[in-house]
């Protein structure tokens, strides 16, 4: 929908040239000099943006931002005056001005914080949205982001869903694998079964082995009663393997042979118990690398992995950290008493200029602990972890489909046989097969003198 | 505690705000991090090995004492740490590191700011080098302008 702007100023040719500056951009602008009937209006009309000269005879503009917040929260103001003082500022601000602008002002300074408080309107719209959509499906679990990468793996788990297929999700820590193992699982056909998680990552062989398949009584020393295995508490459900990366060659075989047959024996048991069950995994791992390196068999890769999906990184998906850190305050504001109902620009600004190694995980918490210490309504910038305020980090990671080119690769040999060599030139051209001059005009080529 | 970072030195060098950073993700991540000191030297085959032992052991005593003190501040916030020196050649012995043990899910550069990636060969850092075989993103921190 197309927001509706208001302008209010006493001075006919400021209101013309404002009202053009915005017409401009598109948007739909009633203009008034007059403030008592501009509120007249807003009490007929909704409008999203309000702009607003201080001082006009009549009414005031602090008092029409009073009177437009009592009548409508979600309308943003704007307060334009020429005698600005910072007392000023700070009174408007508490009354829920979202921007003080001093004149003179360019037009760009203008549209930029228009454009500024109509992206604040769309973030509440779609935080609006979410929740929305989160309480029609409440027993789903929602992905949040509007990135196209997210959309293409939504759409690729509602193909998949259905079908029995084998899935591996691959990704980094945090970035939400086990959140689509669980909207796998609650669209299949298995729903109503058990969904189980299990880490392999988190048990020694032994243990792991206990786990998944269980024991019977008096199978070892300690075995004092029957334990039923994780693969069988997932009868006619799912299990979902995180880390499969690191499980034990031994166990990748006993598992293995249960997809096979789909069948299992509990530790100790010389009968066999026949299983029902969906496997997903997830590992942050390159397992292609693993099984070339052999740490990881090639059997077990491709039963495994009928459909991969990629989960990216919250760095990849930039435009989704608004919409999932209103979704996370709206999830902290059920949790806990506090009413968070906005993040300040400037926080959202450091917010969406962080890395996040630690992905959506460390999105939540670092927005927990903003909203636990934060003052009032509002997550400021003040209420994030000193190192994002006061430090920049920055990345440096290569796709992971990254492959060498041929100078890339002569330049890296060159440089490890010069190293070895002792920067020995006639041993090194001779390992190389060439000439000396030939090595020479390489090494000046690629950089290396 | 599944995540593991890592912070590499080189030849004693510090920067306190990749060790603020390293400290407060570390926390908010709940994971373990690993000091890596890397002390650059040759050693050619030409070398007595016992010319240099002296030397060895006072960078030893040196480096260790420093490492103390890096992660006291760590282990004062409850953070599991652990602490590794090297001496080589800082990207071979980086690398071998890297081999022995589980992935990472960081590596922060500790020994100053922003590294230089451009330029030519010679003035980039061997971690530039290197960045591009690492399997996990590799971080580092420089202070906000104010």
């Amino acid at each position: 929908m197309m927001p509706r702007i208001m302008v209010i100023d006493d001075d006919p040719i400021t209101l013309k040239r404002l009202r053009r500056i915005i017409e401009k951009q598109g948007y739909k602008v009633s203009s008034y000099t007059n403030p008592l009937a501009a509120l007249k209006q807003m009490e007929a009309h909704h409008y999203h943006l309000v702009i607003t000269d201080v001082k006009m005879p009549g009414m005031g503009g602090m008092d029409l931002l009073i009177n437009v917040k009592t009548h409508s929260s979600t309308t943003e103001v704007i307060l334009m005056t020429g005698y600005a003082s910072i007392d000023k500022a700070i009174e408007a601000t508490r009354e829920g001005a979202f921007y003080y602008l001093e004149k003179p002002f360019t037009p760009e300074q203008f549209l930029k914080t228009v454009k500024k408080a109509l992206n604040r309107l769309q973030f509440y719209k779609e935080s609006k949205r979410i929740n929305g959509a989160k309480g029609k499906v409440s027993d789903l679990p929602v992905i949040i982001g509007k990135s196209p990468k997210i959309r293409d793996i939504e759409t690729l788990i509602h193909q998949i869903a259905p079908t029995d297929c084998s899935v591996l999700i691959t990704g980094d820590s945090g970035t939400g694998k086990e959140l689509v193992a669980r909207s796998i699982h609650a669209l299949s056909h298995r729903a109503k079964g058990p969904f189980v998680p299990a880490n392999c990552g988190a048990f020694n062989e032994t243990l792991l082995d206990n786990e998944l398949f269980g024991h019977e009584k008096g199978a070892f020393t300690g075995a004092v009663d029957k334990k039923i295995g994780l693969l069988e508490v997932a009868d006619k459900g799912t299990i979902f393997l995180d880390e499969i990366g690191e499980m034990p060659h031994s166990m990748q075989v006993k598992l293995l042979r249960v997809l096979q047959e789909k069948e299992l024996m509990r530790v100790g048991g010389n009968r066999t118990i026949s299983v029902d069950l969906r496997l997903v995994s997830a590992t942050s791992k390159n397992l292609k690398a693993e099984v070339a390196a052999g740490m990881f068999r090639k059997d077990m890769y491709y039963r495994i992995n009928v459909v991969n999906i990629k989960m990216p990184s919250l760095k990849e998906r930039p435009e989704d950290i608004p919409l999932l850190a209103y979704h996370i305050i709206k999830r902290l504001n059920q949790n806990t008493d506090r009413t968070i109902n906005f993040i300040s620009s400037r926080a959202m600004a450091l917010l969406t200029g962080y890395a996040f190694p630690g992905n959506v995980r460390e999105l939540e918490n670092i927005l927990e602990r903003a909203a636990a210490i934060s003052q009032g309504h509002e997550i400021c910038a003040r209420d994030l972890p000193p190192d994002l305020t006061e430090l920049e980090l920055h990345t440096y990671q290569p796709p992971k489909d990254y492959r060498m080119t041929l100078a890339e690769l002569e330049k890296d040999y060159i440089t490890h046989l010069l190293k070895n060599t002792n920067h020995t030139k006639a041993k090194t051209a001779e390992i190389l097969g060439i000439d000396r001059a030939s090595l020479w005009r390489k090494i000046k080529k690629l950089g290396l003198d | 505690m599944n995540n593991k970072v890592l912070i590499v030195f080189e030849n004693e060098q510090v920067f306190s705000g990749a060790l603020t950073y390293a400290r407060e993700y570390a926390a908010r991540s709940d994971a373990r991090v690993t000091f890596l000191m890397l002390v650059a030297m040759s050693f050619s085959c030409f070398d007595f090995p016992g010319a240099k032992r002296k030397m060895l052991q006072e960078i030893e005593t040196k480096t260790g004492k420093l490492l103390a003190e890096l992660t006291e501040t760590f282990i004062q916030k409850s953070l599991e740490t652990c602490a590794v020196m090297r001496i080589g050649d800082p990207s071979q012995e980086l690398l071998k590191f890297l081999a022995d043990r589980p992935s990472f899910q960081a590596i922060i550069w500790g020994s100053g700011e922003d590294l230089p990636f451009t330029g030519s060969a010679k003035k980039k850092h061997w971690l530039c080098h290197l960045s591009r075989h690492l399997e996990c993103p590799l971080l580092t921190v420089t202070r906000r302008l104010k």
